[in-house]
């Protein structure tokens, strides 16, 4: 669900330090990871180290001879499947880097045809919906703000346009790396800043930090299109058939693993917390083909160079005491319980909406087009969308699907 | 429909914006040469027995200085090297300045130093130009409109490529967008890259007498957009190996820490070339002798003619289709 590339810490100053990415440096917070070191090395997500990373030249080793590891790991992948004897497995991933890294690596190629991994409702871009992106357009129409958000969101269409389209027509819309830069925004303007969040658990403790950071602000505020992550992975996995997951990494990092343990428990199905680079995912598939195969169903933590039992702390507690969850539908679901995280009642200050005396706009309000983009989302093939490669194509996406370059739509749009 | 910035990120938008445009012009083309139609580099104009080669270019840049150059040197390479890729032998350039008021007449100054420098650098004259000074907020600060004027006996199309020609890159992509990605508000970096922004004629001058059958220059889309154009206008797929292509560690951990794709960056110092695979050892060995093709390889070569030709590329492990970028290039956190 969450892009959280490694760096190396090189100095720390205060609650800031300077990360180091193959020579690149970028000031960085540690509010979420307090106790990090000079010298460690740490996954990094908008801006904020989420969870130290053990073992890092164990994996800098590996990637050297990635290719030698890559033909073992196909190799057991062939073995578990000959055992399967042509049975179709279809394994959902529940984040866009997993997604990405299968795309980006090819990695679909490379595994058995009977195998099929199926993208999810993982890219939390995709997952939000038009009204919400709505809202913040007329927001922007309607006050003269400063609309900060991340790169992923400035595409988005709706039936009222993107983000993109309002800046074009002079409304100031800012792209940020995380919220920090949004909140050094405000504190270099008299204009009110609103910045339009989005993502799941590893996100949305950036944002809860960085609220609880401000001590005093009368221009910043939040439109939340935060959201959970198990209340659609449990949706999709009750109406969907699915042999096995790849849990999301990052989202583990911060939730902890034992946050699956239900999942499992439910669905009685294999469930593998995974990392991101090619190997990881190859391995992944590999625990899920072995465990199908031992008629097994557990859970599995292949990503322990970065995801503790317990998860971060720190940052789960930032979450709690912003956030409270409400009922919320997502782009292409019906309304899922508890799937939303919106400000609590101690933060109403930040939100913009009360800031602005501003209803959000409702689901029934937005014009429907014929997009699938949900339905594909839980696995259903582009090609059964009735816009899919006719009036919907990546120069002129209908919906996220399109949008994203691991959107399955954009993908199959390729491939076609 | 409102002009976005997409619309100016070199991608699939403005290719498209630029062609529902160009429809409406009637006369495109001199004497059979290289017209609009053809939307390459440069037009050429048959003429006694040669061709003369002509471009225009706009170049507006925010910062104006940025680490590695400035908006003056950026100017005539890009006007230099749009005359290259023809196979051309650059002559010379007229520059008109549009400047907004305010703007302190030592930056000029400067700037004009810079131009100085990459005009001799190249072995062109600056023979023609105008200025004019607008309102403050009419333009951002400069933009300088270049026109170029060059020389060849024989003109390298991008269409030109051919079944088993070898790809040719001539360095570390990705340096100058990231140099100038550094920069931007709401997602600054140090780094100690620089833009490789750098006049290609000298370097590809001793090339053209091997068979040589297209060149492009990478600059805004990066090399993901030239090499869909090289497949397209000629109609063959591309098979690249990503292993090959020379990224700057800096350049890999910049797009790691911001979600970026190193193919879709922008480069001012950088050719793309499909040669016959015959003369392709020798072309390197000439690009490799000169400081700007010091890290030039061979990264892929053209495969079987397709309806709808692509390009693929050979990763570590398996493969995946690169795309044309569409519009402008955002960090992304999931």
């Amino acid at each position: 669900m969450c892009v959280a590339p490694i760096g190396k810490i090189l100095q720390i100053k205060g609650t800031q330090a300077i990360c180091d990415f193959e020579g690149v440096q970028k000031e960085i917070s540690l509010m979420l990871l307090p106790t990090a070191q000079s010298g460690d090395y740490v996954a990094i997500h908008a801006g904020y180290a989420v969870q130290l990373v053990q073992d890092y030249k164990k994996l800098l080793q590996e990637m050297v001879v990635r290719n030698v590891l890559g033909e073992q790991m196909l190799v057991k992948i062939e073995e578990e499947n000959k055992k399967l004897a042509g049975q179709e497995i279809r394994i959902m991933n529940f984040c866009g880097t997993h997604e990405y890294s299968i795309v980006k690596y090819g990695l679909r190629d490379l595994l058995p045809n009977n195998i099929k991994l199926v993208a999810g409702p993982g890219c939390p871009v995709c997952v939000v919906p038009s009204q919400e992106i709505v809202t913040a357009l007329k927001l922007l129409e309607q006050e003269e703000i400063i609309l900060t958000t991340y790169g992923d969101m400035f595409r988005v269409p709706t039936p009222y346009g993107s983000l993109k389209e309002a800046k074009a027509e002079g409304k100031d819309v800012r792209i940020v790396y995380g919220i920090d830069e949004a909140v050094k925004i405000a504190q270099k303007t008299d204009k009110q800043v609103v910045h339009l969040a989005i993502g799941f658990e590893t996100t949305a403790p950036t944002t809860a930090s960085a609220l609880l950071q401000i001590t005093e602000s009368n221009n910043f505020s939040l439109l939340s299109s935060h959201r959970t992550s198990l209340p659609v992975m449990e949706y999709v996995l009750k109406n969907n058939i699915m042999q096995g997951v790849i849990c999301p990494g990052h989202v583990a990092a911060v939730v902890g693993e034992q946050a699956f343990a239900g999942v499992v428990d439910k669905f009685h199905l294999p469930l593998v917390i995974s990392g991101f680079e090619p190997l990881d995912v190859l391995e992944t598939v590999s625990l899920i083909l072995e465990q199908i195969n031992k008629g097994e169903a557990k859970l599995e933590n292949q990503y322990v160079r970065v995801v503790a039992e317990k998860g971060n702390q720190v940052a789960r507690e930032a979450m709690e005491k912003v956030f409270t969850t409400e009922d919320a539908v997502w782009r292409g679901f019906p309304l899922l319980a508890n799937s939303r995280l919106v400000l609590k009642e101690e933060y109403a200050c930040f939100d913009a909406l009360k800031k602005f005396s501003f209803t959000e706009v409702e689901d029934k309000e937005i014009k429907k087009n014929a997009c699938l983009c949900g339905k594909v989302l839980q696995g259903k093939h582009p090609k059964e969308c009735a816009l899919f490669a006719q009036t919907c194509s990546p120069e002129n996406p209908q919906g996220p699907c399109m949008v994203s370059q691991e959107g399955p739509c954009f993908i199959a749009y390729q491939y076609q | 429909m409102k002009i976005t910035l997409s619309h100016g990120a070199g991608g699939a938008q403005t290719q498209k914006l630029i062609a529902q445009l160009l429809n409406v012009i009637e006369n495109r083309q001199v004497n059979g040469g290289v017209g609009l139609d053809h939307l390459d580099d440069s037009a050429t104009i048959p003429y006694q027995g040669g061709n003369i080669v002509f471009t225009t270019d706009g170049h507006t840049v925010d910062p104006l200085f940025f680490p590695g150059g400035d908006i003056g040197r950026l100017a005539v390479a890009g006007t230099v090297n749009d005359l290259t890729m023809m196979g051309s032998q650059p002559l010379a350039l007229s520059l008109a300045l549009v400047i907004e008021e305010g703007l302190d007449s030592t930056c000029l100054e400067k700037i004009f130093l810079s131009i100085n420098e990459a005009c001799k650098e190249a072995g062109v004259a600056i023979i023609a130009g105008d200025t004019k000074v607008v309102e403050k907020g009419a333009v951002d600060k400069l933009i300088i409109t270049t026109a170029g004027i060059g020389v060849t006996d024989k003109v390298i199309q991008d269409n030109g490529m051919q079944e088993g020609d070898k790809i040719i890159i001539t360095g570390e992509i990705g340096n100058h967008g990231i140099a100038l990605l550094s920069q931007r508000e709401g997602y600054s970096f140090q780094t100690s890259l620089q833009s490789d922004v750098a006049p290609l004629n000298k370097l590809l001058e001793p090339i053209w007498s091997y068979r040589i059958h297209a060149a492009k220059d990478p600059t805004r889309g990066g090399i993901a957009m030239v090499l869909n154009e090289m497949a397209e206008k000629s109609g063959f797929n591309i098979v690249l190996q990503e292993d090959a292509i020379p990224l700057n560690p800096e350049v890999r951990g910049a797009c790691e820490m911001l979600g970026l794709d190193p193919f879709t960056l922008a480069n001012e110092g950088k050719a793309v070339i499909a040669v016959h695979p015959e003369d392709a050892e020798q072309v390197l060995a000439c690009l490799r002798k000169h400081p700007y093709g010091e890290k030039a390889v061979i990264c892929g070569e053209a495969r079987e003619k397709a309806t709808a030709p692509k390009v693929i590329v050979q990763t570590c492990l398996g493969r995946r289709i690169v795309r044309p970028p569409l519009g402008e290039i955002v960090p992304r956190i999931c």
